[in-house]
């Protein structure tokens, strides 16, 4: 399994920070952990209640006194535990889990995931006009988001056009992000 | 033509990508999360015990049960006419046959800050959970605990019910401790490339080591070391796992190196067997191996998941700490036995 932590290399270089105070801590990591539990599957609800138990035990076992990135490996663990606990129920959780930790590893770990949220704003750009204003208004980027079957009927699509017209706008944007790899 | 189960993997591509549209789309934190975690640390509760204590349960049974049945023998010895005078105390029972004590095994999983310990059956006999990001747990004598949480940076040593009785956090990110018999203890504090001996009496460190020498025809070279895993041997010496080097080493207390193999890979542990030769265990290869003292391979696990940990057990059996389980093989590499986990990277076979 992928460690989640950012590899020994920025580990490495990270300088031991000062003691922060709650209130940065949170601002500086608040984006990532949620961002995580986002694409652990979490809803926008969840994650807000998850992020917060995970900064609260975080910070109730002295983890201001940490490197950062040991702050942020830290709080992802804490979260990732917090976030199975929830779904324990649900059959494949963890295998999921461990293969959503892997693509965090490979494009998330080292930045917290802004160059990969980057990645895909540029990569929109390179799809069809027709597929980005369908991924745009279908995945509410757009003001002037809809239904898929309004969507659908705008663009003279069955709704099964519509869904394959996406998968292959997906499919695209997943080549994309990932031609940004090394 | 059916569509195939869709593999975690691409489920996890799937729940990236919508994750990362939403936050195109505006998706972020409640804008009143930070007053909300900062409300709820001021009002957070004492934290709860860290132990379980299953095993407590079961001993403290044991002896209640105990006291009764010898409460019952000593009324019965009372009604019954012996040549013991009334006032004299009741003989003592005799000591029941020494029973040989469980095979249980100890697992620390990274990933739920946890670490149990199971019976031979896997069920959970005892636990201690928010040791964050454990990677390294020891049993000390039946009823303490030597916890390496190389999140936390810290070592410590507790006792059954998870009290702290001794604890040393000037580290970095820390994989492995050992306690010696001259009761110090020993650090691989792999993030700060070093090993030390510190003593708990005093908290001071006794000795030290960043970088290993080589002595050989030409000039003495010195590199240094990023240890994995650490033991001291019964010569005195050491046995560093070091992940820069992909090398397993054996150095005395000058730090020259007096054994090695080299070509180690993400060495994550090494053990000295008692035949001489050395366990290696090499995570992203996903093998076990047994070298002898020349450095070539005598035995060998392949194909495992991410080993972390290797043990050779007394039973000639080999216990590895895998990714999702810790499993024990015997010496032909057939798996005998198999603990589930979330992600397994220290067990312990008491």
């Amino acid at each position: 399994m992928p460690e989640l932590a950012p590899s020994p290399e920025v580990l490495h270089r990270e300088a031991v920070s000062p003691t922060a105070d709650p209130e940065t801590l949170v601002r500086t990591h608040l984006r990532v952990v949620w961002r995580y539990l986002r694409m652990h599957g979490a809803s926008a609800h969840e994650a807000d209640d998850l992020a917060q138990e995970a900064f609260v035990v975080a910070l109730q076992k002295g983890a201001a006194d940490l490197p950062p990135a040991a702050t942020t490996s830290f709080l992802l663990r804490t979260a990732r535990f917090l976030f199975l606990r929830l779904r324990r129920d649900r059959r494949g959780a963890e295998t999921l889990a461990e293969a959503v930790d892997a693509l965090w590893q490979r494009d998330a770990a080292d930045d917290g995931g802004d160059d990969l949220v980057a990645a895909l704003r540029r990569c929109l750009q390179a799809l069809t006009e027709r597929a980005r204003r369908a991924v745009e208004r279908c995945y509410d980027l757009a003001e002037d988001a809809a239904e898929r079957t309004v969507v659908a009927s705008e663009l003279g699509l069955q709704e099964n056009g519509l869904k394959m017209l996406l998968q292959r706008a997906r499919q695209q944007l997943r080549e994309c992000i990932e031609r940004r790899q090394p | 033509v059916s569509n195939p189960e869709p593999t975690a993997q691409t489920l996890a591509q799937e729940l990236q990508m919508n994750a990362c549209l939403a936050e195109l789309g505006g998706d972020a934190p409640a804008p009143q999360i930070v007053t909300r975690i900062l409300a709820a640390l001021v009002e957070a509760p004492p934290q709860p015990t860290r132990a379980l204590g299953l095993t407590w349960l079961v001993a403290a049974t044991v002896l209640v049960g105990t006291a009764v049945v010898t409460a019952v023998a000593w009324l019965r010895s009372e009604s019954t006419p012996t040549a013991v005078a009334p006032q004299d105390p009741p003989p003592p029972a005799p000591a029941p046959p020494p029973q040989p004590a469980p095979v249980t095994t100890l697992l620390a999983d990274y990933s739920d800050n946890r670490v149990v310990e199971v019976d031979a059956a896997g069920r959970v006999v005892f636990a201690i959970d928010e040791v964050f990001g454990i990677w390294d747990v020891e049993p000390v004598g039946d009823d303490q605990l030597l916890l390496t949480e190389f999140s936390l940076s810290r070592v410590s040593r507790v006792d059954r019910k998870g009290k702290v009785l001794w604890v040393y956090e000037d580290l970095k990110n820390p994989y492995d401790a050992d306690l010696l018999q001259n009761g110090n203890v020993l650090i691989a504090d792999s993030f700060a490339e070093r090993v030390i001996e510190v003593d708990p009496r005093t908290n001071r460190i006794v000795w030290s080591l960043r970088a290993v020498t080589e002595r050989g025809d030409g000039a003495p070279r010195t590199t240094d070391i990023r240890p994995f895993d650490v033991e001291r041997l019964a010569n005195g010496n050491t046995l560093i796992a070091d992940a820069t080097g992909d090398r397993v080493v054996e150095v005395d207390t000058t730090g020259t190196i007096v054994w090695q193999a080299k070509g180690c890979p993400n060495i994550h542990d090494a053990d000295r067997l008692p035949n001489g030769n050395t366990l290696v265990t090499l995570r992203n290869a996903g093998r076990v191996l047994e070298l002898d003292a020349a450095g070539k391979t005598v035995w060998s696990l392949t194909g495992l998941s991410s080993p972390s940990d290797a043990d050779r057990l007394p039973n000639g059996n080999t216990l590895v700490a895998e990714n999702a389980m810790a499993r024990e093989f015997d010496a032909a590499g057939k798996e005998v036995w198999r603990k589930g986990m979330t992600w397994c990277v220290e067990v312990h076979r008491r």
